[in-house]
């Protein structure tokens, strides 16, 4: 049985870091294909037989086993393969440093010209944290970008609900197989995520999610965005990690601010002190990315087209910050006229409550 | 924004229940069909209105404590601050005619008490109004009975301006009523 994704697979269990080996033997033996049919000590070339570890591997019949049961498995579960040399590749993740050679995933992989923005947190957050992150996602998936992050508990699995929510494109990458759903309470969104975005492994389907298989899946995440955002995270949190692949591939940190005296909040504050952007509003996050021409935001020129002349009343006055009880008399409407009126924004999006239910304009 | 006139003028009307939120001088109205009834939504009763300052745990705490039976039946749910004033009585008789000649072969008299079976044949709403009502469910994520909630009070404020199919505007303002209690439950409890 042969087939270009088998030898793919072979290669990633030939050792690390791949694309170095895939390289190496394609410079001895013309393509992976001559490769993978070595079966004898004779046909191997001098410059691999110095490399002994991977001499005894490339002989290895129980490895090509190994490839073959995998292969197998991928077929059964419906997993999709790409890998490092096809096109659909994301661009971003190419360039990193040690970037996965093949990926497992179900779903779609993102386009070209979609901009992806890695979100990342601690477990254990708070509600402010929660809160901070579901309605920073939403806006931006709101805005056409894509949100990556790791499916697991707190943080993550907010930006995810949050982009869902938004009808955007969101991209979890699990430290598991693709098929392996962890923690098993986020089932609901690992579902919404495979029918609506991506969801994305290096490792095969059917391997567990061992402990050290998620710092490495962070580097994933730092590679796959064009910057990151840092939600909330303490200051050995695991998103510190993360945010140290983001800092050596040059990717833009945003940090949203906590309070001084939150244990929770530590690591973001330490990165504002060290020189990252702060994000008070999903606006600084465009504004980092360079995406704020030509969207429709608030204050911005033409912001306020497409609404009646009524409504684009209204909404101009809350974004000024009159009290909702001055509206009727400084616009001369009636009370039930303008209680529809900011329903109707409400409806469209326009308009939105904060944690105290008090109306302020989102986008 | 939310006036009292205009809130007494519905409730009193179409006999619906209804809640008030705010530190009002005001004396819950009481009668065998329905009742008005006046709560503090937070420690420092701003909910709504101004710059509150009461965490998240004493809004849920005050919300709670708040009598279920009387939280559930009403109809619309109003941050109010403005003191109570004298309504046009005659255009509520008028209103009140309407409904008896319209349910006659029912039990029942007044749109408060209507119930999910008569929407089809009493709650008629022109095209905009029903695509408007569909966009709404799923960006408030209301229940069904939130939604009778906004079917009923839509009915009457209709009948108000003396029109017999419900138009968008009609269900926005209605939906405008019950806005707070959605945002309360989906996000404190």
């Amino acid at each position: 049985m042969y087939s270009d994704n088998l030898v793919h697979i072979w290669i990633t269990l030939l050792g690390r870091p791949a694309n170095k080996i895939a390289s190496l033997l394609v410079e001895n033996y013309g393509s992976l294909r001559e490769a993978y049919l070595v079966k004898s000590y004779t046909d191997v070339t001098c410059e691999i037989r110095n490399n002994r570890l991977l001499c005894q591997r490339l002989m290895d019949e129980s490895i090509k086993d190994r490839a073959a049961r995998i292969y197998e498995r991928v077929l059964e579960k419906g997993v999709k393969i790409t890998h490092v040399f096809r096109e659909d590749y994301p661009e971003d993740l190419k360039n990193i440093f040690d970037p996965p050679f093949v990926l497992y995933y179900y779903g779609k992989l993102p386009d070209k010209n979609t901009t992806l923005l890695s979100v990342v947190g601690s477990r254990k957050c708070s509600a402010y944290g929660r809160k901070v992150t579901y309605d920073m996602c939403f806006n931006i998936a709101k805005h056409g970008v894509g949100i990556v992050s790791g499916m697991a508990k707190g943080i993550d699995a907010r930006a995810h609900v949050g982009c869902l929510d938004a009808n955007g494109y969101t991209i979890a990458v699990l430290g598991g197989g693709p098929d392996n759903i962890y923690p098993l309470e986020n089932e609901v969104i690992y579902y919404r995520i495979k029918e609506n975005g991506l969801v994305l492994s290096e490792y095969p389907p059917g391997t567990m999610p061992l402990k050290h298989h998620f710092p490495a899946r962070n580097r994933i995440i730092a590679g796959l965005g064009k910057g990151l955002l840092v939600c909330e995270a303490g200051k050995k949190s695991g998103a510190m990690i993360t945010v140290n692949f983001a800092i050596n591939e040059g990717r833009d940190i945003f940090s949203v601010p906590g309070n001084i005296d939150s244990s929770y909040s530590e690591g973001c504050n330490s990165l504002i002190k060290a020189g990252a952007c702060i994000a008070t509003s999903f606006i600084d996050v465009l504004e980092g990315l360079n995406l704020i021409e030509g969207r429709k935001i608030a204050g911005t020129v033409g912001w306020l087209n497409g609404l009646d002349k009524e409504e684009a009343m209204v909404a101009d006055l809350i974004y000024k910050g009159v009290k909702i009880e001055d509206i009727c008399s400084k616009t001369g409407l009636d009370s039930a006229r303008v209680v529809a009126i900011t329903t109707i924004l409400e409806v469209k999006g326009i308009l939105g409550r904060d944690r105290h239910g008090n109306l302020h304009v989102v986008i | 924004m939310y006036s009292l006139k205009r809130i007494l003028e519905i409730a009193l009307s179409g006999k619906h229940n209804c809640m008030l939120f705010g530190s009002v001088d005001l004396m819950p109205i009481t009668c065998e069909e329905f009742f008005v009834s006046c709560y503090s939504p937070c420690k420092c009763g701003l909910l709504f209105r101004r710059d509150c300052t009461c965490t998240d745990l004493d809004i849920q705490y005050t919300f709670a404590n708040i009598p279920s039976r009387q939280l559930n039946s009403s109809d619309m749910y109003v941050p109010i601050n403005d003191l109570r004033q004298d309504v046009d009585h005659e255009r509520i008789n008028t209103v009140h005619r309407i409904q008896e000649k319209r349910y006659e072969s029912n039990s029942f008299k007044f749109n408060g008490s209507l119930s999910r079976n008569g929407f089809e044949k009493y709650c008629r709403m022109d095209l905009e109004a029903q695509e408007f009502i569909k966009e709404a469910q799923k960006i408030y994520r209301c229940s069904m009975v939130d939604m009778d909630k906004v079917f009923r009070v839509s009915r009457t404020i209709a009948d108000l301006d003396l029109r017999e199919t419900i138009s968008k505007f009609d269900v926005a303002e209605a939906l405008g009523y019950v806005s707070c209690y959605i945002y309360l439950k989906t996000t404190t409890i």
